[in-house]
Order: structure tokens, then sequence, then C-alpha cells
């Protein structure tokens, strides 16, 4: 595999591009109704995005897919080491109710995110808290994977 | 690993954009391996030692050794 620096900061770009725009593009985008029209078209956004994001990774060369495994492996390992025990101290009632309540609270209010469409029915309260839950986890992994990533390429030198 | 990468560089006069060119790998990746954060594989390893006309055991250093 030859690294292309186009070929991969490009198809890097244009995947997170066609994700994000694709998605805006399908929730805003698209007349009411038909919903099983509105889950194919995002269904095949995403796989569109993640078709160009295969690119970038065959554009990248072997020092940059190492640092990617590794960075992956121990940043998503140690989140998952501390969300997993956490999520375990929730459904015990270990750690106490009123403090995930509020500290959902301040994540929501945090971002800003513009009000969906009016024909996409609200969520009810189980159904918000597991997509809630489930981005949380995404983040928090993603954090956690640069973080690595930023070890990775910042450390001293051995030799 | 240790490596003479920086100095058969030095000595052909190449930067590390130049000989990352050379070699299909990212200017980044040529520091990495240079500086001992990465171990190049062994197809890395060969082309690197084709390209200086050295064997790879000349250029690259077992640490255990």
């Amino acid at each position: 595999m030859r690294y292309s620096r186009l070929g991969y900061w490009g198809a890097s770009a244009a995947g997170v591009v066609l994700a994000l725009g694709g998605a805006v593009a399908v929730v805003f985008g698209m007349p009411p109704g038909v919903y099983w029209a509105k889950f194919a078209a995002f269904t095949f956004v995403i796989i569109g995005a993640v078709w160009v994001v295969l690119l970038a990774y065959r554009s990248a060369d072997e020092v940059m897919l190492g640092e990617h495994k590794t960075a992956w492996f121990w940043g998503g390992m140690i989140m998952l080491s501390l969300v997993g025990p956490l999520a375990v101290g929730i459904v015990w009632r270990l750690v106490p109710m009123p403090l995930i309540i509020h500290a959902m609270g301040s994540l929501r209010s945090a971002f800003h995110a513009p009000p969906p469409p009016a024909w996409i029915p609200q969520p009810s309260q189980p159904q918000l808290y597991f997509l809630e839950g489930m981005v949380f986890v995404v983040i928090a992994q993603l954090v956690a994977f640069l973080v690595v990533l930023a070890w990775l390429r910042l450390r001293p030198a051995k030799q | 690993m240790k490596n003479l990468l920086r100095v058969l560089r030095a000595e052909k006069g190449w930067s590390q954009a130049e000989l990352a060119e050379k070699l299909g790998v990212a200017r980044q990746s040529i520091n990495a391996v240079e500086t001992g954060k990465f171990d190049p594989s062994l197809p890395l390893a060969f082309r690197i030692a084709r390209l200086f006309g050295q064997p790879v055991e000349s250029i690259f250093e077992d640490d255990e050794a």
C-alpha cells in the first residue's frame, strides 16, 4: 500500500462530509412521511461514507495504520473499562439517579442541537436515554482514541 | 529496535519528505521510524535496505542483541 496524502486526507474529509451532510439532508431535506424511504436513504448515506473512509484507509501507510490500531485498542479499552462499571453501577442503583439525571441535563444543555423537524415523532424517555447512552459511549471512546493518538505522536523519541 | 536511518538519510542529503516520497510513506512515518517510535514491517525494512543498498541487519539493530 502506497501512501497518498490527497487520498488519505481527501477521502477522510469526504467521508465525514458525506456522513454529516447526508444525515442532515435526509433529516431536514426529505418530505414528511415515508419513513422506510428515509431509513433507506440514511442507510445508503452511511454505507457510502464507510466506503469512502475505506478508500482513506487504503491510502494510509503502515505507521498510520499501526498508530490507529493502537489508539483504538487502548483508547477504546480504557474508556470501556471506565464506562462499563458506570453502566453496571447505574443498573444496580449504586450510582444515585439524581446525579445521572443532573449530568445528562447538563450535557443536553451544553450541546444546543437544532430542534428536529416536526415530522419526527418525539422519542419516549427510555428511547431518549438509550440514544444518549449510545452517543455518550461513542464520544467517550472517540475522545480516548484521540488522547492516545496524540500521546503516540508526541511521546519522546526512543533514540 | 535501533536504526541508522537518520544517519544514512543525512549521508544521501535527503530530507525526510524526500525519503518518504521514495519509500511511498508519509513524512511523519519516516520521523516515527527514525526516532524509534515505530518499528517498520519487514517489507518496509527491506525497501529501506534496498534503497540504501545495504543489508537490513546493518540498518536495524535489535535492542536485545
